[in-house]
């Protein structure tokens, strides 16, 4: 007898999403209303044709990724928005003051505008609409984990971007020191990464959507 | 690309569409074999504009997404300058008794998310289905019913572009939905 079947073939849809995620705060608190809704927010016009944006969003974050993974991909997003405020910072402090201004001044400008941390600290602090540091507790994260992990290297003066920012060098620099701890303790450093870079998936998509390069 | 179901003797593309206004369905058939998909609604279509029901209508942007933390039933407007301008929902929610499709607008965008799901203008990804011996098909067959569609209407004064689109798609991701990655190519 010919049986009744459904072969689920999967060959032309993504049957793997990435299911072990976090659920967004910003979903939790859009379905507390009985009727819902979502107001979006335009971007802002030095992101509106970022290619990287849309491969990001179709083709990198729905894909199973390991934190490491994940983690360089969501901060190419960041390293996007800081190259962007080089560019926004430069302008408004050097192009439009260099007349009032010496060399020596400009010099120290722009040395100041190019350091990293300087520029993720004003990308969230003074280019984001969201007051990450008062409704975000992503801060609170990644610096529980400092304490717990690498104490040495943070202090109570550790902000968001500073604490972003050592989360990157200890990432991209030095993750090698991370594998080559104690099995035990390894381990458990990586399971408390993934949880922190997948709740920075939604910190770096606020920061997409609330960035203002006209502030 | 039609719905296709795959048979020993070859494939079976599912690509006449037609629909009733007295019975209130939408059907996807294959005019030589018959086999059909069906989507039968409980709600009147006699009320909508004959345009509604034209497949290759340039009415709006569809696109799919996932979010397992999104409830099967719920309905989320999307607004943009305090405008509306379309809705996320699951498949699961135009079917469900307790659903919110509670007025014509938000049917109307129902009605618009099946018309393009059953005939797949947009090349949405879909799972291949056998040919089964009752010659039974739904529409879940081919698409997971937590699968979840964002449409965009076309006429709310915006223009859907893909600067427009790419902001759209990072404010949903905002919420934690994703969107459904293609493997192949759309075009």
């Amino acid at each position: 007898m010919y049986m009744a079947s459904i072969k689920l073939n999967t060959s032309n849809l993504d049957f793997n999403p990435p299911d072990i995620r976090y659920q967004s705060d910003a979903l939790n608190i859009l379905l507390q209303d009985n009727y819902s809704t979502l107001a979006v927010r335009k971007l802002d016009a030095l992101l509106q044709d970022e290619p990287y944006l849309n491969i990001y969003l179709k083709n990198l974050i729905n894909k199973d990724q390991n934190f490491f993974q994940k983690f360089i991909t969501l901060y190419q997003c960041l390293e996007i928005l800081i190259g962007k405020l080089l560019g926004v910072e430069l302008k408004n402090k050097i192009c439009n003051e260099s007349s009032s201004r010496t060399g020596y001044q400009i010099k120290n400008t722009v040395y100041e505008i190019s350091k990293e941390s300087y520029r993720i600290n004003k990308v969230l602090n003074h280019y984001c609409t969201y007051q990450f540091e008062s409704d975000y507790h992503i801060g609170a994260e990644i610096y529980a984990f400092f304490e717990k992990h690498f104490s040495e290297l943070i202090n109570s003066k550790s902000d968001l971007s500073n604490l972003l920012y050592e989360l990157r060098n200890q990432l991209v620099h030095n993750y090698r020191t991370i594998i080559h701890k104690e099995e035990n303790q390894r381990i458990l450093i990586q399971e408390d990464l993934k949880t922190l870079v997948n709740q920075l998936e939604f910190l770096v998509a606020e920061v997409i959507v609330s960035i203002d390069f006209s502030k | 690309m039609s719905l296709r179901i795959t048979s020993p003797s070859g494939i079976i593309d599912l690509d006449a569409f037609s629909f009733s206004t007295v019975n209130n369905y939408l059907e996807v058939k294959d005019n030589f074999t018959l086999t059909n998909v069906r989507v039968d609604l409980d709600w009147s279509l006699s009320k909508f504009p004959a345009k509604l029901f034209d497949p290759k209508a340039d009415l709006e942007v569809a696109f799919l997404l996932r979010n397992k933390h999104f409830p099967q039933s719920r309905i989320v407007e999307v607004q943009y300058e305090g405008k509306s301008i379309g809705f996320v929902f699951t498949l699961n929610s135009i079917f469900d008794e307790n659903n919110e499709f509670d007025s014509p607008v938000k049917k109307h965008f129902a009605l618009r998310a099946l018309i393009r799901l059953l005939n797949n203008e947009e090349y949405f990804p879909y799972r291949e289905v056998s040919l089964n011996a009752q010659n039974d098909y739904q529409l879940a067959d081919f698409y997971d019913e937590d699968l979840i569609i964002c449409v965009l209407s076309k006429d709310r004064g915006y223009e859907l572009n893909d600067e427009f689109l790419l902001s759209i798609y990072v404010n949903l991701n905002v919420y934690g939905f994703y969107q459904i990655k293609y493997k192949q190519s759309r075009f």
